[in-house]
């Protein structure tokens, strides 16, 4: 076995627990809480009052247009200055939350716009709620059209969380600079640490396909009749 | 007994005036059409009657209860009263023909899963559709897709069917099909409220005609008489352009 692939074998252990143990629940977490914030500031700032509207833009603005890196140093380093101290993984959690939070706003906020005005007045012609026809007929077909940007930004997160490597969260770009600084390979522990992210986006993505088909049960089924 | 009474209606769009006192009374099994020029306010209208659009003045009682309640609740539960198709059939296309039909007793009134089934099956064999039950919107033609939405308004077995141009946007060839359905409803005694440009339909199946010009009721009677022997020139050149 040739020496780097051997670097490789005895290293992937420690970066795959780093994956797994580090890298995909803060992931998913963040996901979770950042899509919940999304979808809630969706909703507030197209049906919500003006006033809160205009909070939750506010936040959308702040979010996209500062750095992700900085926002975390501001959430690790720089509040402590402020008498306010979040342990490096919940910080890693709040930022990526809160950045995902406001790009998928944007995203949910399209695909319920998208869905055509005629589907809210059938859904209230036949004495649907408010809730009732948001749940059963316009989230539904909103779902359809927000699967693919919310799997880029889902992409993107995993991807990201990297940036937890800074807050000393051990995940799996911090494992394998460990490494890389004792064994003095980074061209081998990079590699491998770029194919180990692959691997996980490609699942995501694999995912996505199925919810897509999920979705659009209707469009299929229509196209093979055609 | 009068089932829908407008009074006094007013509804202003920003600048435009877009109904100007409104009076109309719709009695139970009236089969009532709204025609005249486009932007004459005869949709806006209609679209009144299930809270669809508000209004400024006025009053609309269906069966004794108050429209235009600012409460949802209240809202809703009228809305139940009143069945609605519209031009553009707005069927639900993540659903199922069934589904579509069933939505509204399944989850307003909760209806157990048997009796849905069961009457959603009754609803499309009375709009000669029995076999689309598990057919998708897309499935299905223009003509199909509208007689499923008047199965849907009718699932909640309202006391009104509103319907808002509802061949307007079909190919020619499948504008009888629905037109034919609509004609068994009035015969059965369903109270039919339409804004339709088919004249010799309205004038076969209607038994009151209302013609709207700029925002007012500008003439109305019995087909027979309006078709025939429009009394104001407004008439006389909108009869003489489309029939």
């Amino acid at each position: 076995m040739p020496e780097w692939l051997k670097l490789m074998v005895e290293s992937l252990p420690s970066l795959l627990y780093a994956g797994l143990v580090f890298t995909v629940p803060l992931t998913l977490l963040s996901f979770a809480c950042g899509l919940s914030l999304g979808f809630v500031t969706a909703l507030v700032r197209l049906y919500g009052p003006k006033p809160l509207a205009d909070g939750f833009r506010f936040y959308v603005w702040l979010i996209r247009g500062t750095p992700l890196l900085v926002q975390l140093f501001l959430i690790f380093y720089g509040l402590p200055k402020a008498g306010i101290v979040f342990d490096p993984l919940p910080a890693a959690v709040i930022g990526f939350s809160l950045n995902v939070g406001a790009y998928t706003s944007e995203v949910i906020r399209a695909a319920l716009l998208a869905v055509p005005r005629g589907q809210w007045e059938a859904a209230y012609s036949i004495g649907l709620t408010w809730a009732q026809a948001m749940r059963r007929t316009i989230l539904p077909q909103a779902s359809r059209v927000a699967v693919p940007p919310l799997a880029n930004t889902f992409i993107s997160l995993i991807k990201d969380t990297s940036l937890a490597a800074v807050l000393t969260v051990p995940e799996i770009f911090q494992a394998a600079q460990r490494i890389a600084s004792v064994t003095y390979e980074p061209l081998i522990l990079y590699t491998e640490t770029a194919l180990i992210y692959l691997v996980f986006s490609s699942v995501l993505s694999a995912g996505q396909q199925k919810l897509e088909a999920r979705f659009g049960q209707h469009l299929h089924q229509a196209q093979e009749t055609k | 007994m009068s089932l829908v009474n407008i009074t006094g209606l007013h509804k202003h769009y920003g600048p435009n005036h877009v109904l100007k006192g409104v009076d109309l009374t719709v009695k139970q099994g009236d089969v009532v059409t709204l025609i005249g020029r486009s932007g004459s306010g005869k949709s806006t209208l209609l679209r009144t009657i299930n809270g669809l659009e508000s209004f400024d003045e006025g009053s609309i009682t269906l069966a004794g209860q108050t429209i235009g309640s600012r409460d949802a609740k209240t809202l809703q539960q009228l809305r139940l009263q009143v069945g609605m198709v519209f031009q553009q059939f707005n069927l639900f296309p993540h659903l199922t023909v069934g589904e579509n039909i069933m939505m509204s007793p399944r989850v307003v009134k909760g209806e157990s899963p048997h009796v849905l089934r069961e009457e959603a099956h009754a609803l499309l064999a009375k709009v000669g559709l029995a076999d689309k039950f598990d057919a998708w919107p897309d499935q299905l033609s223009g003509g199909q897709q509208q007689r499923v939405a008047i199965a849907r308004a009718l699932a909640m077995k309202p006391q009104v069917l509103l319907c808002d141009e509802i061949t307007s946007a079909l190919d020619p060839e499948l504008v009888n099909e629905v037109l034919a359905v609509v004609r068994q409803l009035a015969q059965e005694g369903m109270t039919l409220i339409m804004v339709t440009h088919e004249m010799r339909f309205a004038r076969d199946v209607s038994n009151h005609v209302v013609f709207m010009h700029q925002g007012k009721i500008h003439e109305a009677g019995h087909p027979s008489d309006l078709f025939s022997r429009p009394q104001t020139p407004e008439l006389q050149n909108f009869v003489s352009a489309v029939m």
